[in-house]
């Protein structure tokens, strides 16, 4: 067969390499597919693992310092939803992840959606059919902070990515996902 | 952690159980996970595989009859185009994909693309960043096409998918993609 070359997701395949290279370990199939999935992983752990659950941890407005604003691309002081939720199957967490969510680029509907507790971003999205793609930052290894370390009871790295969903040509939304290094490495 | 949290609903796991216990097979996990992700295969086939390369089989354009127009929102007669692919590494076909994409939602950027035949249409999409709705439509498990057995030199059942790309609340894409069962089942 002729090669018709494709090399749209090269960036991804690089990100995922270069983190192997440096980490000195190979990820299951299961990891990088999750690190590099560009739709929901909500729906890829369901079917790994059957119903899943969402917890939400905390979620609140805030403004955004410099950092934050640099995420989403807004000014300094605007204001934001953060939001700290864990999937989790019975009683293992299986992922942990945050979001930074403008609120000057939420209708109401999704900002109301996002102050009720533990539904799924993916899930919103859909709900309101808003068109968007999503764009992953970064592919990359993190120590557990406390919170987590209590949280998964395990002091071991994490691996991590965060990306952005963009709806007319803004970001509507930045989330970070992490879970520690030998979860999913069954497959 | 206790249980706590909200049980997440996926339908598509509920179809594809029941479709498992309808046709009496057993999906690998991997299976379906390229069963239930939005949008196409294309980036874990890469991230697993390593750059995954696309044979163009059959691209026209064409009238749409009646069956088409129905699948895609538009007058009969319309024009659209046709794009028969097979997804491949190193010249083992890995997924079949059939898209039709009407010609009147296409940019004039996005017809060239086709036109120049060197990415998918996912492909496509991602690098000229238009924002979507994906969802899909169908999956199903039907009896491998002549043309099919020929291409994936064996006999089993194909595992089918399709799905739509909505863009501006239109359908800018329906794709078909297939495999064999045989396939993806070593995870």
């Amino acid at each position: 067969m002729p090669n018709d070359k494709n090399e749209a997701n090269k960036r991804l395949i690089e990100k995922m390499n270069d983190l192997e290279k440096d980490y000195g370990q190979k990820f299951s199939n299961t990891q990088k597919i999750l690190l590099t999935t560009d739709g929901s992983i909500t729906a890829i752990l369901d079917v790994l693992y059957g119903k899943i659950s969402l917890f939400t941890l905390d979620q609140h407005f805030g403004t955004a310092d410099a950092d934050h604003a640099k995420l989403v691309n807004v000014n300094e002081g605007d204001e934001i939803n953060f939001r700290e939720v864990i999937m989790h199957k019975g009683a293992k967490p299986l992922i942990y992840a945050i979001s930074h969510v403008p609120l000057g680029r939420c209708s109401e509907e999704i900002c109301s959606d996002l102050l009720r507790a533990d539904i799924p971003i993916g899930r919103i999205l859909k709900n309101y059919k808003i068109e968007s793609r999503r764009e992953v930052n970064n592919i990359f290894i993190e120590k557990p902070d406390e919170k987590l370390q209590d949280l998964f009871k395990t002091d071991e790295d994490f691996l991590a990515r965060d990306y952005v969903i963009i709806n007319n040509d803004e970001i509507l939304m930045w989330i970070k996902e992490m879970f520690p290094v030998s979860y999913f490495t069954e497959i | 952690m206790k249980q706590k949290g909200t049980i997440l609903q996926n339908e598509l796991r509920e179809r594809i159980h029941n479709m498992e216990a309808g046709e009496g097979v057993t999906l690998s996990k991997l299976q379906k996970i390229l069963l239930s992700i939005q949008g196409p295969v294309t980036t874990i086939l890469d991230v697993l595989h390593g750059n995954v390369n696309m044979f163009i089989i059959d691209q026209h354009v064409e009238n749409a009859e009646k069956s088409v127009a129905e699948l895609l929102d538009i007058e009969i007669d319309d024009e659209i185009f046709y794009r028969e692919v097979i997804l491949h590494k190193n010249g083992r076909p890995l997924c079949y994909s059939q898209s039709y994409i009407p010609l009147s939602r296409c940019s004039d950027e996005v017809t060239e693309d086709l036109l120049n035949k060197r990415l998918t249409t996912g492909n496509i999409m991602d690098y000229r960043h238009i924002e979507t709705v994906r969802e899909i439509s169908n999956i199903d498990i039907e009896k491998i096409t002549p043309l099919l057995q020929d291409l994936f030199k064996t006999d089993a059942d194909l595992i089918v998918r399709e799905y739509n790309m909505k863009h501006k609340k239109k359908i800018v894409v329906h794709t078909k993609e297939a495999f064999p069962i045989s396939y993806f089942t070593e995870m």
